[in-house]
């Protein structure tokens, strides 16, 4: 597997270049990223990764790598994330790690399969060095455009059954049209959105800034599902205004652990500034519940997400808790503002004033921006297959359109960059007439993700939480390089450097987790060497990698007694001692992972007639004709799907390639 | 090994008993003494079906082993052979039970015995076998049937397969389903699984040839469903409450994963840890009312035993209303067991009767002997006949009398699963038995009647009381009992689901609190197996919980 890679990239290398070269002689693109944003960053560089000529569209260049909310990248389960995207090449990771101002790793006791890191960025070195990489990103140009309709070939093809569209280009505001035969629309909360404060609303992306109207109409016209979803966010305070001094203060670690796996350390490791506790008090509930009846956004029964909700919808669902906490957020070195997570809301703004000043510390504080609810279209994500393009089946389907971010209803940064960074190197894939890169439930929450909202859609706005994961185990913040690079490079969308920085990552690991299955002793041996634990002498070697699976041994104390292990990258060595600490549960998880591989690579058409196989009820040819799933696993994990209907389709489903063995823990399957 | 054991010793005891009958009263009070097991043998046997905890003893080895030496409970994943009944239930005479996967010949190994000529040798593939089916801890002979092994890729599946042609009754399939629930590599196949395999293998020919529906064998989804429909609304209620119990023990930990950062209250993993282990007690509780669930299903199995010559194959026939067994006053004429089906009180009741017990060199009737304890050590119920004018023969005075049958009586019904019927009374002497009728009060209470099954003195008392004690026993009253209503696990289905349910609880349990991921895959697990009865565990119960029961968000 190794040679062969080893073989064939050199190969893409070429193609790439090749390709390139001749591209950019043309004035048309091949793919075309709607939107700014955290999806349209990605998106946009990775669709230039594969080599195909990309072009950024977006309303204002310096709202490029805007962070519309909260000044934070990262969480349990985001972090993963954004980790999996940096192995996929992508930027927010390495953006991060120059724009952060205070790292931590949260869930830190917990184990590593819990571990989220999360850092607070300043907004304004986030900007800055999100369009620097941009701005000298090969296979990329980038323009301020504001993007009216998409330009679709309606032309039959008399092969299919349904007639479909393919997409030509997209037609700006001023009326110019651009060539592009992928389009990747990510515009996040900008589709008709529509911002409500108090009882006014008026339409907006975000605060003064003008929605994408003409878009949404455009997918409506094509038939696309479109439903409405809220979000908020609190209002912004003047720092000075703020008495920290009763406050608890949250310290960023020493040691900050940097997101990308090509960076050692993070930018500004030696300066980084706090964060504040405070609190809710009865009066602010007090004055929410007295002025409910003021907020037009509260009382419509659009879905909110309810891991994030406004202070309003706490306030009403905890009626008997008397205090919700709160976190002052700093929003860069030379910003006066602060974010107060926590306090979204879209109470009348001369409500918000005395509302935010029942809190501890907020007593004399100055607002700058208001708080506001936003509501806005999203497209049910039904409609799209694990590449995040549209389905090529009905009419409503257009061939060349790819969806990434909040426009497919989740809600979140990472969740955004995510679907951009699939979004975008398949889109760049297509170009190229090149197979796609599908990730499934079993190669990272990016898989999970995807793979939950193509089966199920949002309900509500979809965040990642590593409950949603089966593998959680398996699919660690730690590993996210040794799941997903090589899957990366062998589609040609991780650079020379990454894939470099890569293989000498992974030869370490194996080198390592050699040394500690190598190094064994008897009880009588390890008490010896001055190595206590419970065992009795029972002459068993027995090797540091169970040692630590059993539980018996840290990693410091081992440390000493192999010296070689000083020399080691010591974040190899804690990967290798994650999974020996883990060994025994993903020796079992493996099991689950091989049937799930199984599953998935029993390949259906989506293009089935269901109403031609037999031994399924209506409902369920309903739901399939719906979903369209492509394959016997996403059957399985299907709503309403019965064992019977599972068989009924397995006589028409295709084996691809038998999986291969499950690459978990990777390297020991590469060391072997 | 505990069972073969218990075993033993109870053909021990009934040995001793019954030759004691015939002997001097001191004797038989020794005999009594010398009871060293409080428990009767057969109730320790029950066990090996249905433990106290719920696990059936020989299963019990999964527990507590969990974190010892980093063994693991084994997920469903990992226990890749599979079994399960591929005909119809209960519509022909013979059975087939399909195993499929790697341990098949492991399996083969513990639970097909062959003649002993043959019993070494691996067996060859397509060729049936006469053999013997048997459980693969007690030894015991659940059924004598024919085993096939097809060797993988030819057969079905792809894989191995091994496929028992074993007698369709209910009560033999149950256990020999059972049996092999208590292998640790195997397990109840999911529906369609076997279809499944076939199409992986390229098999798929084979299953349109066949027809699809068929071979989704008799565990399919809708069947589930329907059996999930049929169950008593108790059941039903129980299952659904079991559901919410366990997504909300889920969520608590779960958001301890996920929200670390968040506002959630101290406690709430003690809190988990508390309604698991209320969980755990509540399926073990359902599990132990297996047993009873089978019996409705699969009829009670009586059984009639005691000393020859007292009256065994006259109750038998008293109880079928016709000469089914052979009386006359020879001791040991009955030699073999003897079955008939009965409905006594609206309870299906399978009645055997079996050859008396003692001591004798005649082979044929030795045979006879060991059947007999068989039976008795498996049956859920039985009748102890003795002869009343034995017992008083060997006496010297009416105290002395009341004291044995008391001593007796003392002895068998430790077990509460013994009756004990004084057989012959009106062979006794007016004024002997009217001495005795002030004792016999005491021992009605306590399951014992005397009665004549010649002149029928008695008898119709004795039924009354049996059926009631019957109806009482196996849930037929509308009363509930002093424990509460409990529903019963009627289907072998669910219990396979909630013993593993149970073992993943326990592993959750065993966790330590420090590690909170890896105590959330042991109850990931359990809610898979649970979701298994009860419909799919979805990860949007879980956050539907979590975000109900904690506020989240910032």
């Amino acid at each position: 597997m190794f040679t062969s890679a080893r073989r064939r990239i050199p190969h893409f290398a070429r193609t790439t270049r090749t390709y390139a070269s001749i591209a950019s002689t043309s004035t048309a693109y091949d793919v075309c990223v709607i939107g700014g944003g955290h999806a349209g960053c990605e998106a946009a560089a990775g669709a230039a990764r594969t080599g195909a000529r990309t072009l950024l569209l977006t309303q204002k260049l310096d709202t490029i790598g805007e962070l519309s909310c909260n000044p934070s990248i990262g969480g349990i389960g985001k972090g993963t994330l954004v980790r999996e995207v940096d192995a996929l090449d992508g930027v927010c990771g390495r953006v991060t790690d120059k724009a952060g101002i205070h790292f931590v790793m949260l869930n830190r006791s917990r184990g590593a399969a819990g571990w989220g890191p999360r850092a607070q960025v300043d907004r304004k070195l986030y900007k800055r060095h999100m369009q620097e990489t941009l701005h000298n990103y090969p296979n990329l140009d980038i323009r301020a455009a504001s993007v009216h309709d998409l330009v679709l070939d309606h032309t039959v093809d008399d092969t299919r059954p349904h007639p479909w569209a393919s997409v030509t280009g997209v037609r700006l505001e001023t009326g110019d049209t651009i060539r592009a035969s992928q389009v990747i629309i990510c515009t996040g909360t900008f589709l008709s959105g529509e911002i409500h404060i108090g009882m006014k609303r008026f339409p907006a992306g975000r605060m003064n800034e003008a929605p994408s109207v003409g878009l949404s109409g455009s997918l409506r016209a094509a038939g696309f599902k479109l439903g409405r979803l809220q979000t908020g966010t609190p209002a912004r305070i003047l720092k000075d205004s703020i008495d920290f001094s009763r406050l608890e203060e949250q310290l960023g670690e020493t040691e900050p652990v940097p997101f990308s796996y090509i960076n050692s350390g993070v930018d500004n490791a030696r300066k980084q500034v706090s964060c504040y506790k405070t609190t809710t008090t009865p009066l602010t509930h007090q004055i929410i519940q007295d002025n409910l009846h003021l907020s037009c956004h509260i009382q419509e029964t659009k879905k909110g997400p309810r891991y994030c909700p406004s202070l309003e919808a706490k306030v009403m669902r905890f009626p008997q808790k008397d205090h919700h906490r709160i976190w002052l957020e700093p929003e860069g070195y030379d910003s006066d503002l602060i974010y107060p997570n926590g306090l979204s809301c879209s109470m009348p703004e001369e409500v918000q004033i005395p509302l935010y000043r029942s809190v501890p510390g907020l007593e004399n504080a100055v607002l700058v921006k208001p708080a506001y609810g936003v509501e806005y279209d999203h497209v049910d994500a039904r409609e799209l297959r694990p590449t995040l393009e549209t389905k090529r089946i009905k009419a409503i389907s257009i061939k060349g359109l790819f969806l990434a971010g909040q426009i497919n209803g989740t809600t979140g940064y990472e969740e955004a960059a995510a679907q951009g960074t699939i979004a975008g190197i398949n889109a760049g894939l297509a170009v190229l007439h090149r197979p796609p890169l599908i990730l499934t439930r079993a190669d990272g929450y990016v898989g999970v993700m995807i793979d939950d909202l193509i089966l199920k859609g949002a309900e509500e706005p979809y965040r990642m939480f590593t409950t949603r994961s089966e593998y959680r185990l398996t699919i660690r913040s730690d590993n996210a390089d040794l799941r997903l690079t090589e899957k990366g490079r062998l589609v040609g969308a991780i650079s020379d450097t990454r894939w470099s920085h890569f293989l000498s990552t992974r030869n370490e690991i194996i080198y390592v987790t050699e040394i500690l299955k190598s190094f064994s002793h008897s009880p009588h041996g390890w008490r010896k060497l001055g190595v206590q634990f419970d065992m009795r002498s029972d002459g068993i070697r027995r090797s540091v990698f169970e040692l630590l699976n059993r539980g018996d041994v840290t990693l410091d104390v081992i440390k000493p007694l192999i010296p070689e292990l000083a020399t080691m990258d010591p974040r190899s060595v804690e990967r290798v001692a994650i999974d020996a600490q883990y060994n025994a549960h993903l020796r079992r998880q493996e099991a689950d992972l091989r049937l799930f591989s199984e599953d998935e690579s029993l390949v259906l058409d989506p293009n089935i007639d269901y109403s031609n196989v037999e031994g399924l009820s209506s409902e369920v040819r309903e739901r399939l004709a719906l979903i369209r799933p492509t394959s016997i696993g996403a059957v399985r994990r299907m709503e309403g799907m019965t064992p019977t209907s599972m068989v009924s389709l397995l006589r028409f489903a295709k084996r691809t390639h038998r999986p291969e063995p499950v690459d978990i823990p990777a390297q020991e399957m590469l060391a072997s | 090994m505990f069972a073969r054991t218990a075993t033993g010793q109870y053909r021990l005891l009934i040995h001793t008993g019954s030759s004691v009958c015939f002997a001097s009263n001191s004797r038989l009070v020794t005999a009594v003494h010398s009871r060293a097991c409080p428990t009767p043998g057969r109730h320790i046997n029950l066990c090996s079906l249905v433990g106290s905890s719920g696990l059936p003893d020989n299963c019990r080895r999964y527990r507590n082993t969990a974190q010892s030496e980093q063994k693991l409970v084994l997920s469903d994943a990992q226990r890749q052979t599979i079994y399960a009944l591929s005909t119809p239930p209960g519509k022909a005479g013979i059975a087939v039970i399909r195993i499929s996967g790697p341990d098949a010949l492991r399996l083969w190994r513990s639970v097909v015995q062959l003649k002993k000529t043959k019993q070494e040798s691996l067996p060859e593939p397509w060729k049936f076998y006469r053999c013997r089916v048997v459980h693969p801890e007690s030894g015991e002979v659940l059924d004598e049937g024919l085993a096939v092994y097809f060797k993988g890729p030819r057969s079905f599946t792809g894989e191995d397969v091994l496929e028992l042609h074993v007698h369709s009754g209910r009560a033999v399939l149950s256990s020999i389903l059972n049996a092999l629930s208590c292998l640790p590599y195997c397990r109840l196949a999911e529906p369609g699984e076997f279809t499944r395999r076939a199409f992986a293998a390229g098999r798929m020919d084979l299953t349109q040839v066949e027809g699809l529906k068929d071979l989704i064998n008799a565990e399919t989804e809708s069947q589930r469903k329907v059996a999930l429909q049929a169950t008593a609304g108790q059941l039903r209620g129980w299952l659904t409450q079991l559901r919410t119990d366990i997504i909300k023990c889920l969520g608590h930990v779960e958001a301890l994963i996920d929200f670390s950062e968040e506002d959630i209250e101290e406690g709430i993993l003690d809190d988990a840890k508390q309604r698991a282990r209320d969980i755990a007690r509540h399926i073990g509780e359902q599990l132990s009312n297996f047993r009873r669930g089978e019996i409705m299903r699969s009829g009670l199995q009586l059984a009639i035993f005691g000393p020859p010559n007292v009256g065994k194959s006259s109750l038998f026939n008293f109880f079928a209303q016709r000469e089914a067994a052979i009386v006359t006053n020879v001791p040991g004429t009955t030699r073999d067991v003897l079955e008939i089906s009965l409905d006594i009180g609206g309870l299906p009741v399978v009645l055997a009767d079996t050859a008396g017990l003692r001591e004798t060199e005649d082979i044929v009737e030795k045979t006879g002997i060991e059947r007999a304890t068989d039976r008795i050590n498996t049956a859920d119920l039985s009748l102890f006949v003795l002869s009343l004018p034995d017992l008083v023969n060997g006496g010297s005075s009416q105290d002395s009398i009341s004291k044995n049958i008391d001593s007796i009586l003392a002895s068998e019904i430790t077990s509460d699963n013994i009756y004990v019927l004084l057989n012959k009374r009106d062979l006794l002497p007016t004024e002997t038995y009217e001495r005795l009728e002030s004792g016999l009060q005491k021992w009605n209470i306590r399951g014992a009647w005397a009665i004549s099954l010649a002149t029928g003195e008695g008898t119709r008392e004795f039924l009354e009381k049996f059926e009631q004690i019957l109806k009482e026993r196996y849930g037929l009253v509308d009363e509930p009992t002093a424990s509460g209503p409990r529903p019963l696990v009627s289907n072998a289905r669910h219990s396979v689901h909630l013993e593993t349910a149970l073992r993943f609880i326990n592993a959750f349990l065993d966790t330590s609190d420090a590690d909170v991921i890896l105590a959330a895959e042991e109850l990931r697990y359990a809610a898979q197996a649970v979701g298994k009865i009860t419909g799919h565990i979805d990860v949007d119960d879980v956050l539907d919980v979590i975000f109900r029961d904690f506020c989240i968000g910032k």
